[in-house]
């Protein structure tokens, strides 16, 4: 038999390694082998229909589907309520870009002027809103949601994006991140739902008159993040004149948001400072105070976080500001 | 042959994959998205207005026969009315324009007479008022001429704007914008020439409607 070429040989050792190679650590028997794969998660998370809005310019009335809701004097008029629900297992945080096309008008940048001004041009803004105290079921009552929805203000809106025909819009949050709850047994809870809308403002006697071809259709792109849902426990006090060693403890105390009660006082009262070597907390609420007792033992500055679980099931904190302690 | 077939097939592929690509790039797994098409809304403007009136000269204060009621007026008309039937509050602006009917040598006052004088003159004014729609005697009219408020009929024609401000119609279908309006004024009693049956004006008014927006 003639003995291979040189080039089939190296083909076989290298064959031969790279087999060897694959083998090895099958043959080693003390270790493990972990393999990582992407496993995508579906969100149980709905946003609503496309649907139709009117660019309203004279703000004329339109009457939603339980017909005693009237939304009067609104230059962009949304006859649904729009909702985004939360159903999966863990609290989601909104976000959401904005892409717009314009027929027949402008999109102005700034609200000023518009309405008054000589130009066929629309302030037009996506808003996001928490839809307070509206879960799953609710969410299915327009009884509860159309008044819900004729009630909101730009002011209190949680997310907003201006809407662009040059770029897409992306939203920034208001204040703190528009944070969605997380469902249970399949359905929103109470927190996470959240309003959707565009609202604005329209030139109203433009020198180009309005015609009812002119439109605007935005594109609304939401994402989701997991995060963690808490709403605000109110104002905690800052203790002032500490200092470091026994004896020398000060109350801390908090005050609540209009509407908020603690589910329990005594069980679901979490107090933690943000020093915890050096510094020691108590719960010494009572008889509606709601406050703890704060020894610091070495000079320095820290937060104290309060924690509960609020009768509507929602849970709540604060965040002192830095409390100092003197040496 | 087979090199082109290969060609397809590979290129095939390569549109394939890039086309789930984009499709998967257009919407991430944490993504969702809607689209919200809003068009314009117009109001519907339909005003009611009368073709037609009459307004009757008398410088004598004869007793004119309106309607049941004996009128006394120098410058008589039946007031009419206007009705807003739009879904939207209407700013009512105005033109009046006068002209001496062929074969009459009376005249056009621009302001009132009282009566006095000796040229054959009528000094004929415009007064509009909101009222009920469909009854135009509800209204309370204003005693005397007030430049600020009236419309003198003149024959190059004089225009006043937001003379009054029509309701818009109720969700229901109600008329709750009207306004009623009438000419009235006073003539020279005894001119020099005597008035005669060949003596009248012919009185144009031309309406303006302008929407409201409504205040949120």
């Amino acid at each position: 038999m003639k003995f291979m070429n040189m080039k089939r040989f190296a083909s076989t050792v290298l064959a031969g390694t790279m087999a060897l190679s694959l083998a090895v650590p099958a043959m080693a028997a003390d270790e493990t082998v972990i393999t990582a794969a992407y496993k995508e998660t579906t969100l149980d998370v709905t946003v609503p229909a496309d649907t139709n809005a009117t660019i309203n310019p004279y703000g004329l009335p339109v009457t939603l589907g339980d017909s005693t809701t009237v939304l009067s004097g609104q230059p962009i008029t949304i006859a649904t309520p729009l909702m985004i629900q939360n159903k999966s297992g863990v609290a989601l945080k909104v976000g959401a870009s904005v892409t717009t096309t314009v027929t027949g008008l402008a999109l102005a940048t700034a609200e000023n002027g518009v309405a008054g001004g000589n130009a066929k041009e629309v302030f037009a803004e996506f808003q996001a809103f928490e839809a307070a105290g509206i879960d799953g079921a609710s969410a299915l009552d327009p009884t509860i949601t159309n008044p819900a929805w004729a009630a909101l203000k730009s002011e209190d809106a949680a997310l907003k994006a201006v809407l662009s025909s040059t770029a897409a819009a992306t939203a920034t949050a208001t204040g703190a991140d528009l944070v969605l709850r997380e469902g249970a047994d399949g359905m929103a809870q109470v927190g996470g739902i959240a309003f959707v809308r565009l609202s604005g403002v329209a030139a109203k006697n433009p020198t180009t008159a309005w015609e009812e071809t002119d439109k605007l259709v935005a594109t609304i792109t939401y994402s989701f993040e997991p995060a963690t849902y808490t709403k605000s426990a109110g104002t905690l006090s800052t203790p002032a004149n500490l200092s470091a060693g026994a004896g020398t403890a000060r109350d801390i105390t908090l005050t609540l948001p209009a509407g908020v009660t603690p589910n329990d006082a005594g069980l679901t009262w979490e107090w933690a400072t943000s020093d915890t070597a050096d510094v020691t907390i108590a719960d010494t609420s009572g008889s509606g105070t709601y406050k703890a007792s704060i020894t610091p033992n070495t000079a320095g500055t820290f937060t104290v976080t309060v924690s509960f679980v609020g009768t509507d099931g929602i849970p709540y904190t604060a965040t002192s500001a830095a409390i100092t302690v003197a040496a | 042959m087979k090199r082109k077939r290969l060609l397809c097939v590979v290129l095939a592929l390569a549109l394939l994959f890039s086309a789930q690509s984009a499709a998967a790039a257009a919407e991430a797994a944490n993504e969702r998205s809607m689209i919200i098409t809003a068009t314009t809304r117009l109001p519907v403007i339909e005003v009611t207005v009368p073709t037609t009136g009459q307004v009757y000269i008398n410088p004598l204060q004869l007793p004119v026969d309106v309607y049941g009621e004996f009128e006394t007026d120098q410058i008589i008309s039946y007031p009419l009315t206007i009705a807003n039937k739009s879904d939207v509050a209407l700013q009512v602006d105005v033109r009046v324009t006068g002209a001496v009917k062929s074969g009459s040598d009376m005249t056009l006052a621009a302001a009132p007479t009282n009566g006095t004088g000796t040229n054959k003159s009528a000094f004929v004014y415009f007064e509009m008022k909101a009222s009920d729609p469909y009854d135009p005697y509800s209204v309370e009219w204003d005693e005397a001429y007030d430049a600020a408020k009236h419309i003198p009929v003149t024959p190059g024609g004089s225009s006043k704007s937001n003379v009054v401000t029509l309701e818009a119609m109720s969700m229901y279908g109600e008329v709750l914008g009207g306004a009623a309006f009438r000419l009235t004024g006073d003539a020279v009693k005894t001119p020099t020439n005597a008035w005669t049956a060949k003596d009248g004006i012919d009185v144009s008014i031309a309406f303006t409607f302008t929407p409201i927006p409504f205040e949120s």
